[in-house]
Parts: structure tokens; C-alpha cells; sequence
């Protein structure tokens, strides 16, 4: 039996200060930080604390009523007032230290930019820079009128931006004083395909693998939507509060081997229990005894591919990252039975019902697709899908569509919705872009999937809800 | 605290409190736009990987021995290889990516004391070496003990790291190559992904995936590499279809790409510089070298001017280290030391490696553009010089772990535990001072992937993941 490791969840418990970390998500405009907000009215408190010393900020003077206008601003995102309060206090900073260094007297200040920091950006930086230093007492003057000399650079590394001064006095020696200053989060791509529209929310985000992501009905209908979260290492169950997924309880992922690289997993929703988490050899079920527990055992059990409770079950592989090809289906001899039938080894597979027989599409492991309607396997060469499709109820066309995974031209992976008419697959939508590589793909209620994508910029894993409905 | 991640975030959003690490997570900015436009992007979107296949590497530099700790890689001339090799093989407990950012390998948790002094980590569970022995604390202990820097000790399930310095960026001095975690005796037996199946010291290197690898098996059966190809070799060997990842040399990167194809190009992780001499002899020869140019002419695509030890995406500080031209100061430069200290003019001896075509060529360059400032440089490929053209390999996106990797390669000490921007550029300025160093550039490192393999995407370091990789055919 695994060890619980609650109380270390996560890799990094950091410093004794800082063991207590956050993962709940911010009610505030992407990209914006309640420190952003702090960092301005600090600086608003400051000037009207110390108007005689903020004559030069641009928000001298300025009463509460406009403190409580630019801060509505600022949650608005108005770009100015943005672009100002992020820079305010490491821009204050260098300015004391420059300020440290000249002392109150005629300055030529200038300032240049080797960052990627915007015009706005860097008006922001120089109007803070500027009035902290005349709030010490310096005043800025041509170079031929001044007595030193501050040439202020503001350059960047991969991890933060660095904004340097070489400061000059008389013909002393320079001296050189920089500071560090964290980038804000970039913000979000909006997402809209058409014909076949899609929209994509993201719903969750970590540095594990998220495998899938299962939505939980609550008994009570006035606590909230619940959300359970499959990675490799645990499900984690949350539930939404305010707009925001708070975590509840981590319930380990017990297993004695080594998962495959490519690994998979899927959430399904129990009768009799919460949940049903299928691994690769190992399959996991909750248990409520009291507290919930999720109690595994090694099992090659069958895995659903389809949300429908009659659809066949298939076998992953439980060192590789495909099915086998084994298809285990109930038949209508007999309550109960089953049958085996073997199929090419396939990554994802699709059940399209049709008026008199369900077509069952595969991605199989050598690239080709298969469509078997039950009397033939049609084979599909250059279709450019990707291993990874979901079965979409959007209504429109023939009703039933496959959303497929490919490639974009940035390298990126994109959704794309196709209809099967006659049993060509025809592009129904635009490609929706996401963030980096779809490594799982699971269909959800009818006009629904689930997606998950490793963002290698962020370094993290995201998983989208996607919706799809008929657009113009 | 930089260099430490998070693991856990909702999304919608982002975490209110979040330390810089986290907040520099979104790059977005030109550095990553960059990489991305250089290196090329991957060919395999929305395909999973398939299992099978060999990958057939060249590599240019001759791996004596496979332990990355054993000789000095710094100062064996192999860095680049065993950079590449080594995770193949063996495990860090961590890995520290291009932003400072620690990632779990072998340890999946971590924490330090406030002074950084005590540092106490989590192992991995159910890690098995190669032959089937569990990683226990004491094999880790055993691998990293026997270091000057820090003792390590095992206490219960957690490996203990301590030092009499604060070491705020221990991380990424364990995430270095050197400080793999192995077992050392009659053959050297690790956890990495891939396991020794033949080893010709100097020549070839063959290896079979890891069934038992903690991060799964390896999608490919195998790797095999050969070393001391030359580049020139290994691309004809590209063309030909006999290998399948080769080195781009720096000089060699525009061509490639001029000829339409994507060579993977990481940031600049090399330092190319001349090592030694006087104090005003390094002064005039830096002022002296027209870097944009011979850049321009000799290093197209990812390389850059080095007036610094660090290059602009670690440091942030470059425009410290102006670059330009600037004949008559060097000149002065050289009358004023020649005034204090007489002595015959005389020529001085430049060194360089004789097998290395890049380093010859800059050392040419380099002692053509010391003539302009009345310097007399003549360029020897062996016995004693007077000044060194260095490659050094800079070892790890942290500013200063890689200072250090560069004090080691010259004999130089650097102070450990420097984090903040100021402290870094005081200590690479003394760094260049005490450690004789004039940097000229920055190079990256490059490779060229063949059509049939999938998945490859070189790091912003350099690095190969291939076990990530999969490959399409026999």
C-alpha cells in the first residue's frame, strides 16, 4: 500500500516561510494580480500620505473617489492604468537607489529600452522613475546642466525583467544599480471556430500529466458543481466556488509498476460509487467508508472509450499507449454475454449511430484510420487527423461528428470537427488552436469533450472543456 | 525564491501569491519567440508516439568514459557530449529548466532551511537501477558523497544536503551532468531510461531501452552513437540516411538553414573566449575584436557578441558589456600598461584547439583584429601560449551556476549563493578579472533530426529528451 503523501503534495514545499501555497485562482482579470492592485494603492496611499514628496506622480493630489475611479478602472484593464501599477513600485525602487547615489541635485536621466516591455510599458517605467527621484529631491535637467549623469536600460532575462543604471557623478567613477522585476502573466487566447462552432474553457491546470477530467453531479443541487482531476499520481476531487475550482481531497493512485511514458487514464462516473479510474494494468475505484478513499487493484480491465454505458470496452495495452485491438462486446444472445473481437491496435476510437447500425471509426498505431459499419473495414489513408478523436453530438449535419486532434502550422495542436456523411470524414469547423500538444482526448455529454494539452511554454498541463453547437 | 515551482494551480486564473518563479513562467517575450523560430517546430502534432525502432546519433566530440563525473568534464573537453549522453543513463535528482525552474526526477519533493545551509529531499518511490536494486537514500548519498561543495547524508527515506555556504541554487548545481546519481563499481549502473548495451571508449556507444525506467520505457528500442565524427562527416552521414540526429556546428547553422532545412537550436549555452594575459593586454584585445562582425560573417543563427561571461537571456545585464569596437581607447589602453610596467614589445602566442575548425577560425579573426590596436598575435594549435581560445560550456541556466561552471573551466573562484542580478554582475565582472577571461560570443548548441524521427524537441539548453522520441519505419 502506498503512502499517503498528504501534507507534501506537490514537489516543492519550499522554505520553512513559504511552506503554505496557493492553488486557488484569482478572481481577477487574466493577467492582473491582487499584488498589482496592492502595489498601486500603496503607491496612491503613499503620495496622499506624502503629497509634498509625489508632486511630480501623475496622481498627485488626486482624492479617494478618484482613487476608487482609477482602481476600476484598472480592474476594467484599462491599459494605462494597468501598465502603470505594475511598473510603480520597481520603478520607485531604482529610482531610490539612483537617488542614493546622486543625492538631490541637476540629473540627466535617460532611459532606453532592450526588452520586450511596450511603448505604454516603458512611459509607465520613466514617469514612476522620474517622480521618485524629484520626490528625493532630484531634479531633472539637460546633461549640460546637470551634475551627474543616470543612463537606465531596461533589459530582461528568460526568468524576469532587469532594469539597470549606470549613474555617473562629476567624473567620478560610474556605479551601476539594477533591479529585478517579475513579468506579469500573459493572457489568454480567446477560441472560436466556425460552421461547427467551438469554445474552449479551460478548467484546470498543473505540472503532472492530467489525464482526465470527470464532472461530478452533486445530490445536492445547491452545493456547486464538483470535478474530479485523474493524473498518474492521484484523482483529485474540487468543487466550484465563486467562479473557482477549490481542491477538497487528493485521493492516491496506488500502483506497484512503473507507468509507459505516454500515459493514459480515464474517469468514469460510478452507479454505485463516485468513480471509476482506469490505468494502464490497474484500476481504481472510490470507496466511502466515512472519508472516501480510492482503493486500486492490477487489473487489465476493459477500458470505456465512450461515454455511453452500452458501448464496448477495450484493452489498453499496459505497457504502451495504445488498445489492443481486443474488443470486449455485449451481444444480444443472452443477457450478459459478450463477445471478443479483434481489431488493428488503435489509440482512440469513435461510435457514430447512424439510422440502422453504428460506425465505428479507429486511429490504429500505423497511421491509417478504420471505419467499420459491422459488414466492412474501410481503410482511410491521408486523412489528416491525429491519433487522438472524440465523438460529438452538435446536432448539425448527420447529428453525430468526430472531433480529431492534428497539427497546426505553428506546431501546435488543433481540434477540428468532421462529419461523416457517406463515409468520407468532411471538415465541419475551423481548427480551435491550443497552447501546445493535445495529449488526451475524451469525449463528454453529447456536444461535449474533454482536452488536455501540454502548454510547453508554461510547463504545465491544461485541460480544456470544449463545447461544440451548429454556427452560421 | 527563484528557481522552485509550484505544483498546483487552478486554472481561470492565476494564484494570487505566487513566488517569481512562478510568475516568469509565461516567457511570451523575444528569447522564446526566438528559440521557437530557430529551432524549428515539431513535426508530429496530434500524433501519439509509437514504440520501436533504433535512433542513430553522431556526435562529434570522443567520450573516454561514460561517468559524468569522472574526469573533470569541464576541463576534459567532452562537456557537450556528456551533456547529451548522461541523461540517457542517469538520473539528477532534479532538473532545472531554462527559467531557473526545478522539475522532480529522482526527487519529487524538496525543501531548504532559511539559510539554504540544509537542504532535505523526497526520493522518488519504486525507482529501480538497471538491475532491479531499489534506490534507496544510501545510493543516493553514495553517489553524491565524496564532493568538496556539500555533505550528503541519507536520514530515514530523505536524502540531506547540507553545506557551510547557503546555496540557494543547490538545485541546479544537482541538476548538473556531474552530479547524476549512479552506482560506481566494476560497471557504472543507473536509473535513466536507457541502459548500457556496448561501450568502445572514444568511438560508439550502443543502448537499449529501459524496461524498467521509472518514467516508462523509452518509445525507441535503442540509441546508437557514434562519437569523433566530424561535422563535416556527420552531414554527409545525415544525407545519406545512415544517421538520424547529428551536431549543427555554430558556423554551420545559417547554411543548414539556407538550405531549407529546420535545425533545432537551442539558446546560447556556450562561451567562446580568449583566456589569459595581462591586464591591459585583455583590455585592448576586447576592444579590439570586431565581435558583430566576425558574427555576422562566421555565426549566423543563434549566436550572439559576448562582451560578458553570461549571455544576455540568463544575465539581463549584457548592456554592461558593450561590445563595440573601439581602436583608439585600446591603443591607450596598451600605451598606459606599457607605461607602467616597460617591457619589449613582443608577439604573443594564441592557443586552440587543433581539431576544432570554429575555434581556429575565430582565433584568426582574433589576432587580424589585435593588430589594429598594435598587438602582435600569432595563433599555435598545441604547446605552451601565452592566451587561450576557450569553448567553455556554461552547464545551467542558473546565472550563478554557470558563473561557477566558467570559474572551474579557468581556475577562478566564484562565490556560490549569488541570485540577485547585482550580485551576479559583480561576480562576473571579478570573474572576468581574476579569471583572465575576455568573452567574445555566445554559440548555441544545434542539431539536425532526420525525416523519420518523431517527437525530438532539443531544450532551450540543449539537451535531448530521446527517450521522448519515436521513430517512423524499422
Amino acid at each position: 500500500m502506498m503512502k499517503s503523501r498528504k501534507g507534501r503534495a506537490g514537489y516543492n514545499l519550499g522554505t520553512p516561510s513559504m511552506v503554505s501555497y496557493c492553488e486557488r485562482a484569482s478572481t481577477l482579470p487574466q493577467g492582473l494580480k491582487p499584488r498589482h492592485f496592492l502595489a498601486l494603492i500603496a503607491g496612491l496611499k503613499a503620495c496622499a500620505a506624502q503629497k509634498p514628496k509625489c508632486r511630480s506622480l501623475p496622481l498627485v493630489g488626486i482624492t479617494n473617489s478618484i482613487v476608487i475611479g482609477v482602481f476600476v478602472l484598472f480592474l476594467l484593464g484599462g491599459g494605462s492604468a494597468h501598465a502603470a501599477s505594475v511598473w510603480v513600485d520597481p520603478g520607485r525602487e531604482l529610482a531610490r537607489k539612483i537617488a542614493e547615489i546622486t543625492g538631490p541635485g541637476a540629473v540627466a536621466v535617460e532611459v532606453g529600452n532592450r526588452s520586450s516591455l511596450s511603448k505604454v510599458d516603458v512611459a509607465a517605467v520613466r514617469t514612476a522613475l522620474e517622480g521618485e527621484l524629484t520626490a528625493h529631491g532630484v531634479h531633472l535637467a539637460a546633461s549640460d546642466r546637470a551634475s551627474a549623469s543616470v543612463t537606465v536600460t531596461l533589459s530582461e532575462n528568460v526568468r524576469e525583467y532587469v532594469w539597470v543604471a549606470e549613474v555617473r557623478v562629476g567624473k567620478n567613477e560610474k556605479s551601476v544599480v539594477m533591479v529585478a522585476v517579475p513579468r506579469p502573466e500573459a493572457g489568454a487566447v480567446p477560441a472560436v471556430g466556425s460552421g461547427v462552432v467551438l469554445r474552449k474553457q479551460l478548467l484546470w491546470t498543473q505540472e503532472e500529466a492530467i489525464l482526465d477530467v470527470a464532472m461530478l453531479d452533486s445530490p445536492d443541487k445547491n452545493s456547486g458543481a464538483h470535478m474530479a482531476v485523474l493524473d498518474g499520481s492521484k484523482v483529485s476531487l474540487l468543487h466550484l466556488e465563486k467562479g473557482k475550482w477549490q481542491k477538497d481531497q487528493e485521493l492516491p493512485v496506488q500502483h506497484d509498476r512503473a507507468w509507459p511514458r505516454d500515459l493514459r487514464g480515464r474517469l468514469v462516473v460510478g452507479k454505485d460509487h463516485l468513480l471509476d479510474a482506469y490505468l494502464p494494468g490497474v484500476l481504481c475505484s472510490t470507496v466511502q467508508h466515512g472519508v472516501m478513499t480510492l482503493e486500486c487493484a492490477a487489473r487489465d480491465e476493459p477500458w470505456p472509450v465512450d461515454a455511453a454505458e452500452s458501448s464496448p470496452r477495450f484493452v489498453l495495452d499496459a505497457k504502451k499507449n495504445y488498445f489492443t485491438g481486443t474488443l470486449l462486446q455485449r451481444t444480444n444472445d443472452a443477457p450478459g454475454a459478450r463477445r471478443y473481437v479483434n481489431l488493428p491496435e488503435f489509440y482512440s476510437a469513435v461510435a457514430l449511430p447512424r439510422e440502422k447500425y453504428v460506425l465505428w471509426i479507429f486511429t490504429s498505431v500505423d497511421g491509417s484510420i478504420h471505419a467499420l459499419d459491422g459488414m466492412t473495414d474501410q481503410v482511410w489513408r491521408g486523412v489528416p487527423w491525429g491519433s487522438d478523436i472524440a465523438a460529438v453530438h452538435t446536432g448539425c449535419g448527420s447529428g453525430w461528428q468526430v472531433a480529431a486532434s492534428g497539427k497546426t502550422d505553428t506546431g501546435n495542436d488543433e481540434l477540428k470537427v468532421y462529419d461523416v456523411p457517406d463515409r468520407e470524414p468532411m471538415a465541419m469547423s475551423s481548427g480551435l488552436n491550443f497552447p501546445g500538444r493535445i495529449t488526451a482526448l475524451w469525449a463528454g455529454s453529447e456536444a461535449q469533450a474533454l482536452a488536455v494539452v501540454r502548454n510547453v511554454d508554461a510547463g504545465r498541463y491544461e485541460a480544456y472543456k470544449v463545447g461544440f453547437s451548429c454556427g452560421e | 525564491m527563484r528557481g522552485v515551482a509550484f505544483n498546483g494551480r487552478a486554472g481561470e486564473g492565476a494564484c494570487p501569491y505566487m513566488s517569481i518563479a512562478e510568475d516568469s513562467m509565461r516567457l511570451a517575450v523575444r528569447y522564446f519567440a526566438v528559440a521557437i523560430f530557430l529551432v524549428g517546430l515539431p513535426a508530429w502534432g496530434g500524433v501519439r508516439p509509437r514504440y520501436g525502432g533504433m535512433l542513430r546519433v553522431a556526435i562529434a566530440e570522443s567520450l573516454a568514459s561514460l561517468d559524468p563525473a569522472e574526469p573533470d568534464p569541464v576541463k576534459s573537453g567532452d562537456a557537450v557530449a556528456r551533456a547529451w549522453v548522461t541523461p540517457l543513463l542517469f538520473d539528477t535528482l532534479v532538473r532545472v529548466d531554462a527559467e531557473g525552474r526545478g522539475h522532480p526526477r529522482l526527487a519529487v519533493a524538496w525543501q531548504a532551511d532559511r539559510s539554504y545551509k540544509r537542504w532535505q529531499f523526497w526520493l522518488r518511490p519504486r525507482v529501480k537501477f538497471w538491475d532491479g536494486a531499489p534506490l534507496a537514500a544510501e545510493a543516493v548519498v553514495a553517489s553524491l558523497s565524496g564532493r568538496a561543495e556539500w555533505k550528503a547524508r541519507a536520514d530515514g527515506e530523505f536524502v540531506v544536503i547540507e553545506s557551510e555556504a547557503s546555496r540557494p541554487g543547490l538545485l541546479a548545481e544537482l541538476a548538473l551532468a556531474r552530479n547524476a546519481v549512479m552506482r560506481r563499481g566494476p560497471a557504472l549502473v543507473g536509473t535513466g531510461p536507457f541502459l548500457i548495451k556496448s561501450f568502445v571508449a572514444g568511438k560508439s556507444l550502443e543502448l537499449a531501452a529501459n524496461d524498467g525506467s521509472w518514467g516508462g520505457r523509452p518509445f525507441v528500442d535503442g540509441v546508437q552513437i557514434e562519437f569523433g565524427k566530424s561535422l563535416r562527416d556527420q552531414i554527409v552521414a545525415f544525407q545519406l540516411g545512415k544517421v538520424d540526429l547529428i551536431e549543427v556546428g555554430a558556423e554551420q547553422i545559417g547554411k543548414v538553414e539556407s538550405e531549407g532545412r529546420k535545425a533545432q537550436v537551442s539558446f546560447p549555452v556556450e562561451l567562446v573566449a580568449v583566456v589569459g594575459g595581462a591586464a591591459n593586454v585583455r583590455e585592448a584585445l576586447s576592444l579590439a575584436v570586431d565581435r558583430k562582425s566576425i558574427q555576422s560573417v562566421l555565426l549566423r543563427g543563434g549566436s550572439e557578441a559576448a562582451g560578458g561571461v553570461l549571455p544576455e537571456w540568463m544575465s539581463g545585464t549584457g548592456v554592461l558589456f558593450p561590445v563595440q569596437v573601439d581602436l583608439e581607447k585600446g591603443r591607450q589602453t596598451l600605451k598606459a600598461g606599457q607605461a607602467r610596467a616597460p617591457a619589449p614589445t613582443r608577439a604573443w602566442t594564441l592557443s586552440c584547439d587543433a581539431g576544432d575548425g570554429l575555434a581556429r577560425l575565430l582565433a584568426d579573426r582574433v589576432a587580424l583584429n589585435a593588430r589594429e590596436v598594435g598587438l602582435s598575435v600569432q595563433v599555435v594549435s598545441s604547446g605552451t601560449a601565452d592566451l587561450h581560445l576557450e569553448r567553455i560550456p556554461l552547464g545551467s541556466a542558473d546565472p550563478g551556476v554557470a558563473l561557477g561552471e566558467v570559474g572551474r573551466a579557468v581556475g577562478a573562484k566564484v562565490a556560490v549563493g549569488l541570485s540577485a542580478p547585482g550580485e551576479i554582475y559583480l561576480a562576473e565582472k571579478k570573474l572576468m578579472d581574476e579569471g583572465a577571461v575576455v568573452p567574445l560570443f555566445h554559440l548555441p548548441l544545434a542539431s539536425l533530426v532526420g525525416e523519420r524521427v518523431r517527437g525530438f524537441s532539443e531544450d532551450k539548453l540543449g539537451g535531448w529528451g530521446l527517450e521522448e522520441d519515436w521513430v517512423e519505419g524499422p
